[in-house]
């Protein structure tokens, strides 16, 4: 599974022209056009140059390792407070946040700091997880597959979360009722085939992804997969042209928020 | 900094179709200058080229090969060399493309020796003499010429016709044209003063690979990622066949059209024992599988008629379907910035030595090695011998013949020489149909017990299956061509039989491709042939060699750098149980 376009992009400004050094360190924040440019320059040269290119490769493959290692099971605190606590602790690692059972929702603060108090509720299942964001990718999901009491999951904008990471979601299907895949870059219709384990799910959104071709069919032939669910997701009626007296009657039709 | 020499630079490497450009202006130089490309096998082109160049007639490259000293197993190379300039003679017949490059190579070196007449300047006007008297004597206005012909691009300039400043001419592919022969001159090009011979395979390369297929390329990507040093080991990949886009560097990641829906195999009452079996097998090894009965069945796909369905395997997770053809194109694309050299071409012949050894009990066995393949370029006569030490057999469906030609088989029968590589190529169809009120989303892909099968296509209610002919029934693999009436007779029914939406259904289009199929056991060979000691098989894998195409690659790259299979143990799959006799039956060929 390559990495993402997005994360060639965090290449770049660190790197613009191998041989000026340090110099060209310190134009860590580039804007957009600077970006592309500077990733031309970092390519004309890897082209050139056998030293370049293992640099590159070799930062490419750093950040590959990260995403993995933000992604390692916590067996540890597994066996010791078991799954709830491991799941709990694994979201909050990665900047989600999490509620138990009859508490309230936890989150990391600004600096990503979180209290410990919740090893304390090792006997209390996880209602719902928020990963929106998070680099979540199927290796992690491992942690979330043993919460067998999650009625709720989003898993809005999550960079790594694709086709295969929504083959794994069947085994939440006992208790799953709320799921949002709402902008994640890699989910397409093919992964969305693979919800019809879910027979519990009663609200599903599946609203900007850029990946599926046709939403509006999509959305369609999902709703027919899953009839006790409400899908919210693009408008059906946005692939055909409406007619002018039509218009007004489209804007009464709006999507529940 | 290590500077990659221009040919690594330029991505790319002898193999390359030469750019069309440079053909067209070729073609058109020399029909200018009246010399035919079609001619009679007597040289000639070469003779022409060489009265332009003011030249004796060249030795053609592959002549060198008698050069090589009596003693050394070329020695039977040498005797061929002298066929190769024959054959070469006549590519000149034929090899417009290989011929036609050198020529503006020729005519452009020619026309710098000679004087020009109308070489064209940047802006577009002719400054010959005649037209500016004002710029003075003869030799200020050769001397103004011979500026001109080294700043203005005219180098390649045509005849008298285009010194009106004509705007037909292509300046962009002739800045390209000569950029590329600047290249090649420098150090580190592939520079050959007398041909250019940058659509022929190499001449010398550590493995061939025959086949360009996903097997192939799967052995060539292990070979370069298992390594021990960056650039060890050269490696060819000869394709007889492809017509597509060679990629582009720096590329958004591989995209293969995974569909996670999982396999659904139903199996009536004689086959659930097997199939229980084979379920215990894949969820030792792992596999997410779940068995169900005819009411679990019903309940969740209400689309199956199951009578006479005992019992049914679903893949949960990880199990699915995905487009082989992208696939391919990643491959090829990684190999490609790896290093890796392909070639269009056929692979003729194999030129190898013997060796007679005796084995510890006494008995006398010829060990063969093979030194040179002899790869045949497309639509012409022209073929290029490559020396190599390793040659790995994935060519599909054409292995047998591949088999051959390294002399596999040829002996008396129910001998270790006399056993052939029993892979033929089989013809299969897959037909493509519609069906508005078919099965929706979540439909996975469907083998039924009577061995047809069928699986969803894209958004729109297309669903693509069909089935394998009985052994009685096998279509003749002579061509690719589509029995329509096989899919009136043995296909639908079945479907119709499972899948009671069916009934009304129209057929969109159809297609034929060949299985590697293995006549012996249906399962792959791998590993070395014990007699022919440097060829390594990866073939015979009966339709099933995609999905085994990543696992069987390294275990051959391992084969072939450390001498044994390291991380998954192939020796059942050896070529020695031809003759052994051990079957390794793959009994679910679908």
């Amino acid at each position: 599974m390559a990495a993402p376009k997005a994360s060639l992009h965090l290449v770049a400004p660190i790197w613009k022209g191998g041989p000026r050094g340090i110099r060209g360190l310190s134009r860590t924040v580039a804007p957009e056009g600077n970006q592309r440019k500077g990733r031309t320059v970092l390519q004309f040269l890897a082209d050139r140059f056998y030293d370049v290119q293992a640099l590159r490769e070799y930062l490419l493959r750093k950040q590959v390792s990260k995403v993995h290692q933000k992604n390692r099971s916590f067996t540890y605190v597994k066996e010791q407070y078991g799954p709830y606590i491991a799941a709990a602790y694994f979201v909050l690692k990665q900047g989600g946040a999490v509620k138990f059972q009859g508490q309230e929702w936890m989150r990391p603060n600004g600096r990503g700091r979180f209290s410990l108090e919740f090893f304390k509720f090792q006997a209390v299942p996880v209602e719902a997880v928020d990963a929106s964001g998070c680099a979540i990718n199927y290796q992690g999901l491992d942690n979330l597959l043993a919460l067998k009491e999650l009625q709720s999951l989003s898993l809005q904008r999550c960079p790594h979360v694709d086709d295969w990471c929504l083959s794994r979601l069947y085994q939440l299907a006992g208790s799953l009722q709320e799921l949002s895949l709402a902008g994640c870059p890699q989910v397409s219709e093919r992964g969305l085939a693979c919800l019809h384990h879910l027979q519990n799910l009663r609200r599903l959104d599946i609203s900007d992804l850029p990946a599926v071709s046709n939403p509006g069919l999509t959305q369609i032939l999902v709703e027919e997969m899953l009839p006790n669910c409400n899908v919210l997701g693009a408008d059906w009626a946005q692939g055909l042209k409406l007619g002018p007296e039509e218009q007004s009657q489209d804007t009464a039709r709006s999507i529940p928020a | 900094m290590v500077k990659k020499s221009s040919m690594a630079a330029a991505g790319k490497e002898p193999g390359r179709a030469p750019g069309t450009q440079a053909a067209i202006a070729a073609a058109s130089c020399c029909a200018k200058r009246g010399t035919r490309h079609t001619s009679s096998p007597g040289n000639q082109l070469s003779r022409t080229s060489a009265q332009s160049r003011g030249v004796p007639s060249p030795t053609p490259p592959r002549a060198r090969r008698t050069d090589v000293t009596p003693g050394s197993p070329m020695a039977a190379g040498g005797g061929h060399g002298r066929g190769s300039w024959g054959s070469h003679g006549e590519t000149a017949a034929y090899g417009a493309e290989g011929r036609g490059l050198e020529a503006p190579l020729a005519n452009g070196r020619a026309r710098l020796n000679n004087s020009r007449r109308g070489a064209v300047t940047a802006e577009g006007t002719v400054c010959g003499i005649e037209c500016c008297p004002r710029r003075g004597g003869p030799q200020r206005a050769m001397l103004r010429r011979a500026l001109r012909l080294g700043l203005g691009r005219g180098l390649l300039g045509r005849g008298l016709g285009t010194w009106r400043g004509d705007s037909t001419l292509d300046w962009d592919g002739k800045v390209s044209d000569i950029k590329k022969k600047i290249q090649s001159v420098l150090p580190g090009g592939a520079w050959n003063p007398l041909y250019d011979t940058s659509h022929l395979p190499p001449e010398h390369s550590d493995v061939v690979i025959v086949g360009g297929g996903v097997l192939g390329l799967s052995v060539a990507y292990w070979l370069k990622r298992l390594e021990k040093r960056r650039g060890a080991i050269q490696v060819l990949v000869v394709e007889r066949d492809y017509t597509e886009y060679l990629a582009v560097v720096d590329d958004p990641p591989l995209d293969l059209q995974f569909n996670p829906s999982g396999y659904l195999l139903l199996a009536s009452e004689k086959g659930a024992a097997i199939m229980e079996n084979n379920v215990k097998v894949q969820r030792q090894e792992g596999a997410k599988v779940c068995l169900m009965s005819p009411e679990q069945l019903r309940n969740k796909f209400p689309w199956i008629n199951t009578e006479g369905v005992a019992l049914a395997s679903y893949g949960l997770e990880d199990e699915g379907w995905f487009d082989p053809w992208c696939l391919l194109q990643g491959l090829r694309r990684k190999v490609q910035s790896m290093g890796v050299l392909f070639c269009h071409g056929e692979v003729t012949r194999f030129i190898s030595s013997s060796n007679r050894m005796e084995t510890a009990s006494g008995e006398e066995v010829t060990l063969k090695r093979i030194h040179e393949v002899h790869v045949k370029m497309d639509r012409s006569l022209e073929y290029q011998p490559v020396e190599c030490a390793i040659v790995i057999n994935a060519a599909g469906a054409w292995s047998g013949q591949i088999a051959e030609l390294a002399g596999i088989g040829k002996g008396p029968p129910g001998t270790l020489q006399g056993t052939k590589l029993p892979v033929e190529p089989r013809k299969r169809y897959v037909y493509l149909w519609h069906c508005p009120q078919g099965p929706g989303l979540e439909t996975p892909f469907v083998i039924d017990s009577s061995g047809a099968y069928f699986r969803r296509e894209g958004l729109g209610n297309n669903y693509l299956g069909s089935c394998s002919p009985t052994e009685e029934e096998e279509p003749d693999p002579g061509n690719l061509e589509v029995d329509h009436g096989f899919f009136q007779d043995k296909v639908w029914p079945h479907l119709a039989q499972r899948v009671p939406a069916f009934e009304t259904l129209k057929v969109r289009s159809a297609w034929a491709g060949y299985y590697d199929y293995n006549t012996f056991d249906q399962n792959g060979v791998v590993g070395p042939h014990p007699l022919v000691v440097n060829m390594y098989f990866a073939t015979g894998f009966s339709g099933h060699g995609l999905q085994q195409a990543p696992a069987v690659g390294r275990a051959v790259a391992e084969m072939v750098l450390e001498g044994s299979f390291q991380t998954i143990d192939l020796n059942p799959f050896l070529f020695s149980r031809f003759y052994l006799g051990e079957k390794v039956q793959e009994h679910n060929i679908i």
